[in-house]
């Protein structure tokens, strides 16, 4: 086992075009070996350069209340980044932040190191490069069929007509929202309208797409659907962002994952890492995903040995178990 | 069910493709041959080219057609009834029937009777053509049109977002009708009063936080004030503006040979 561990970066994850290469651990081998990482402190786990971040950005709404308190986080470049917290933590206070809606009370946000500005170009040039979806669609969708609904951002960039149509057919096709084109957009389904959504942002092109609760009240099969389309989307060298309650979610999904609390920032790093610790996820109003759960308890049966590298789907569990109990018999086989 | 059948119908129609253009003029020019023409026989003429072709080339069921013209038909009666039914002098020659009603007599005359047939087919006839305009296109193709036609930018903006937002009021609303009524507040009529009331004030306060949801969606996707977006490419079609041509030259000429009669 090679010494260096490209801590953070799940098996499915690829390095972006440009930005730091990674040699890729296959999944076996960071179930089977010690992690010196999983054991440093999570915030010392981003190995990409950030692609947004908040450097001590307060903001307050102007009824008074204080949605951001000091907060300072960075966003890796290319990962898949889950932004968790109880309901009025400031997730999407953030993100309308990211995307210039709301400008910071103190404090800056910067996209690839640079501070972002404020004045109309800037904004129109941020806007391109980091995509918004909304957690609810209907809020979001306001054109009488899907296909111009698509069209509508890329309209705002300047782009010609021709570069437009083009742009927006070929992420219909690649959103598979080919057969609803021409469907007025009241007669979706909720699932389908939050596909739209996000093609309605995919296709401006940005580097970043951040969605707000992207699986919320979406049955199981719809949310299989939306993140089978982030991750499509992930490994064409976006960053993904999404928000969300779901720890089980964030631990399977997510490469990196950030808790805040109260407009701050209570702990970042790798999910493995960060959903393993109950005082934190209590502090922050979450529960501790099922499957850290049940291998917390199988350990303390002893039923299996604590290893160094969390489970993060039922999967891992059954493999860590497996192996667990396994090894011996092998040993012997081979012997003879 | 869905909640505005009239758009469920212009989404799935023989002349859905039909050039939006095409459409708009054949309504638009049977409702001023009407109108200036304004004779029982033309406008009769042009229900039965309007109806031929909802129920014949677009498919409508003629039941359908039916059921989306008794409301304004309605209105249609109401109205013209005022006009049938006058105070009338007994005495006159011209008056048919009169009925006394205290020191006034209530009744009809040959004119009157006239005036309200006018009205009335002329009325309905035009409301059949705006129908067969409204029930072949989806309203996405007629805002297209308005804007190749350089209609201001304001009026077909409003249209977009109203035609939008319809839905997600009808939505919220029968959303919160049910949640009323599953808390027993239709159970009288004096609570029904109230409930619809608070329905009523609720709708207003959702839509202002649905208009600031929206501006802030919008504004995320770029937006500097233009609701712009990509309009489809009809095509024209020959044949049907042919068509076009002659059932409007059929009733120009109706039109012309009625007001040649009335001037003998």
């Amino acid at each position: 086992m090679s010494g260096v561990h490209n801590v953070g970066t799940s098996p499915l994850g690829t390095a972006l075009p440009g930005g730091p290469q990674h040699t890729e651990e296959p999944l076996a081998e960071r179930r089977n070996g010690a992690n010196p990482a999983a054991h440093q402190p999570a915030a010392t786990t981003i190995d990409a350069p950030p692609v947004l971040a908040a450097e001590g950005v307060i903001f307050t709404y102007p009824d008074g209340t204080v949605a951001l308190r000091d907060l300072s986080l960075a966003l890796p470049q290319g990962r898949r980044i889950a932004i968790l917290g109880a309901n009025g933590c400031g997730k999407t206070t953030l993100f309308l932040h990211f995307n210039g809606i709301l400008q910071p009370t103190a404090g800056t946000i910067a996209l690839s190191g640079e501070p972002i500005g404020y004045d109309r170009h800037a904004l129109r040039e941020l806007r391109r490069r980091v995509g918004l979806v909304f957690q609810d669609p209907d809020s979001q969708l306001f054109a009488a069929n899907v296909r111009q609904d698509i069209s509508f951002g890329p309209l705002n960039l300047g782009w010609s007509e021709e570069q437009v149509r083009d742009k927006v057919e070929q992420v219909i096709s690649d959103t598979d929202l080919t057969d609803l084109a021409d469907r007025p957009t009241h007669l979706l389904s909720y699932g389908q309208k939050k596909r739209v959504a996000i093609a309605g942002v995919l296709v401006m092109e940005p580097e970043v797409i951040i969605a707000d609760e992207p699986t919320a009240g979406l049955d199981p099969e719809m949310t299989a659907r939306i993140l089978d389309l982030l991750d499509t989307l992930h490994r064409t060298g976006r960053s993904i962002v999404i928000s969300t309650h779901d720890v089980e979610l964030a631990l399977a999904w997510a490469d990196h994952v950030i808790v805040l609390r109260q407009g701050r920032l209570l702990a970042e790093g790798r999910p493995d890492v960060v959903l393993a610790d109950e005082p934190l996820l209590r502090g922050a109003r979450l529960l501790q995903p099922i499957v850290v759960s049940a291998y917390r308890q199988l350990c303390a049966e002893g039923l299996l040995s604590p290893s160094a590298v969390v489970p993060r789907t039922a999967t891992d569990l059954t493999a860590l178990l497996v192996q667990h109990t396994t090894p011996r018999i092998t040993d012997t086989d081979r012997a003879i | 069910m869905h909640p505005f059948p009239i758009d469920l119908y212009a989404y799935h129609n023989r002349l859905r493709t039909t050039h939006p253009a095409e459409k708009i003029l054949f309504a638009g020019l049977t409702i001023l041959i009407c109108l200036v023409a304004s004779s029982p026989v033309v406008a009769l003429l042009a229900l039965a080219f309007v109806t031929t072709a909802v129920v014949g080339v677009a498919g409508i069921p003629l039941r359908a057609f039916w059921y989306f013209i008794r409301l304004p038909a309605g209105f249609i009666v109401l109205g013209v009834l005022t006009l049938a039914i006058m105070s009338v002098d007994p005495a006159d020659a011209a008056t048919l029937v009169a009925l006394p009603l205290g020191p006034w007599h209530l009744g009809a005359t040959w004119s009157g009777l006239e005036r309200a047939a006018q009205v009335a087919s002329v009325s309905f006839a035009c409301v059949a053509s705006m129908l067969s305009l409204a029930l072949t296109t989806p309203m996405v193709d007629l805002t297209d049109q308005l804007r190749k036609w350089r209609v201001p930018q304001l009026f077909i903006e409003l249209m977009v977002l109203m035609y939008r937002f319809i839905f997600v009021f009808i939505e919220t609303a029968q959303a919160m009708y049910i949640a009323q009524n599953a808390r027993l507040g239709y159970s009288n009529w004096r609570r029904s009063l109230r409930s619809a009331g608070m329905l009523a004030a609720n709708l207003y306060l959702r839509s202002q936080a649905r208009a600031a949801a929206l501006f802030t969606a919008l504004t995320a996707r770029g937006y500097t004030g233009e609701l712009r977006v990509l309009t489809a490419q009809p095509t024209w079609s020959p044949r049907n503006l042919l068509v076009i041509a002659g059932a409007e030259s059929v009733l120009l000429l109706a039109a012309i040979a009625t007001w040649w009669w009335r001037t003998l």
